[in-house]
């Protein structure tokens, strides 16, 4: 007999994870799966995300409990909204201070399991790291490959109308 | 690495090897250690894209958009117009994009500081 109040979760690559039932319903796909489910024992399997990503998604859904009874409610915010809401606090940057790709892939991760606040936070970590740069800086940050040619480039510089206009 | 006997023939039945040569890609990333992230930033889903950039400055979306040519293209298709209105929402205070000017050119007006009048006229 398990634990009612805990659920396994199980990651792509087979690793498992015992958490809250409490925590576990800070993604809405997964309280929606388990609303389905209804009482089980079984462990749900998290096919798109694997062990190091689930493990920082489920640290931060774990620090975020007690803020977090917000995912009920009717989810009518606008993107407005959401700007003026998002608070990104000293733990937040600091859960987010790992390599770019596990960033990365935690935000996907948060999409997918549908966990807004954590969606939120990654987003608004990643617009606040390009904040105030140049495209050079943005490229170093980033790793991304000037692709223009000269032409462009100079053309860049006019802004003047919609690339394409459609 | 010998440099292999390039024959049409070797060419065309080597094509594995031949690219694994010419991938500067990620040698480039191994160099950089942990940056690399956002240049597939645009493979990301989409909502996520559309939430980051919701959280950016005008003036942060137009120096992605010189960036390169993915995010240009992405940034200045006029399906994106509304992410430039709901962006300049945030800043508060501006005032309305003139009709005659695209978001981004009037973005360019405001925040970058170099001449945007006929340049060439003045040389």
């Amino acid at each position: 007999m398990g634990d009612s109040n805990r659920l396994t979760l199980v990651a792509s690559d087979g690793g498992k994870f015992v958490v809250d039932k409490e925590v576990v319903q800070m993604s809405v796909l997964l309280k929606n799966m388990i609303e389905d489910l209804g009482e089980t024992d079984e462990s749900i399997p998290i096919p798109n995300v694997t062990s190091p990503v689930l493990t920082k998604v489920i640290e931060f859904c774990e620090n975020h409990r007690t803020d977090a009874a917000r995912t009920d409610g009717p989810n009518v915010d606008g993107d407005d909204a959401r700007m003026r809401t998002a608070v990104v606090s000293d733990w937040d940057r600091q859960f987010f201070d790992v390599d770019q790709d596990l960033m990365f892939e935690i935000i996907v991760a948060a999409n997918y399991l549908d966990i807004k606040s954590l969606v939120d936070v990654g987003c608004k970590v990643v617009a606040d790291m390009i904040k105030g740069k140049s495209p050079q800086e943005i490229r170093d940050l980033f790793d991304i490959v000037n692709d223009f040619s000269p032409e462009e480039e100079a053309a860049l510089r006019k802004e003047n109308e919609w690339a394409n206009d459609r | 690495m010998p440099p292999r006997k390039r024959t049409k023939n070797s060419q065309i039945s080597l094509p594995a090897e031949e690219s694994a040569q010419v991938v500067p890609a990620a040698t480039r990333r191994n160099l950089r250690g942990r940056r690399g992230g956002l240049k597939d930033m645009l493979e990301m889903p989409l909502d996520v894209l559309m939430g980051i950039f919701t959280f950016m400055h005008p003036r942060d979306l137009l120096n992605l958009a010189r960036t390169n040519t993915a995010f240009r293209t992405f940034l200045l298709e006029r399906s994106a117009q509304q992410l430039w209105k709901s962006s300049m929402a945030h800043v508060g205070d501006l005032p309305p994009c003139p009709t005659y000017m695209s978001e981004p050119e009037y973005i360019n007006l405001l925040f970058f500081t170099h001449c945007h009048v006929r340049i060439a006229s003045w040389m």
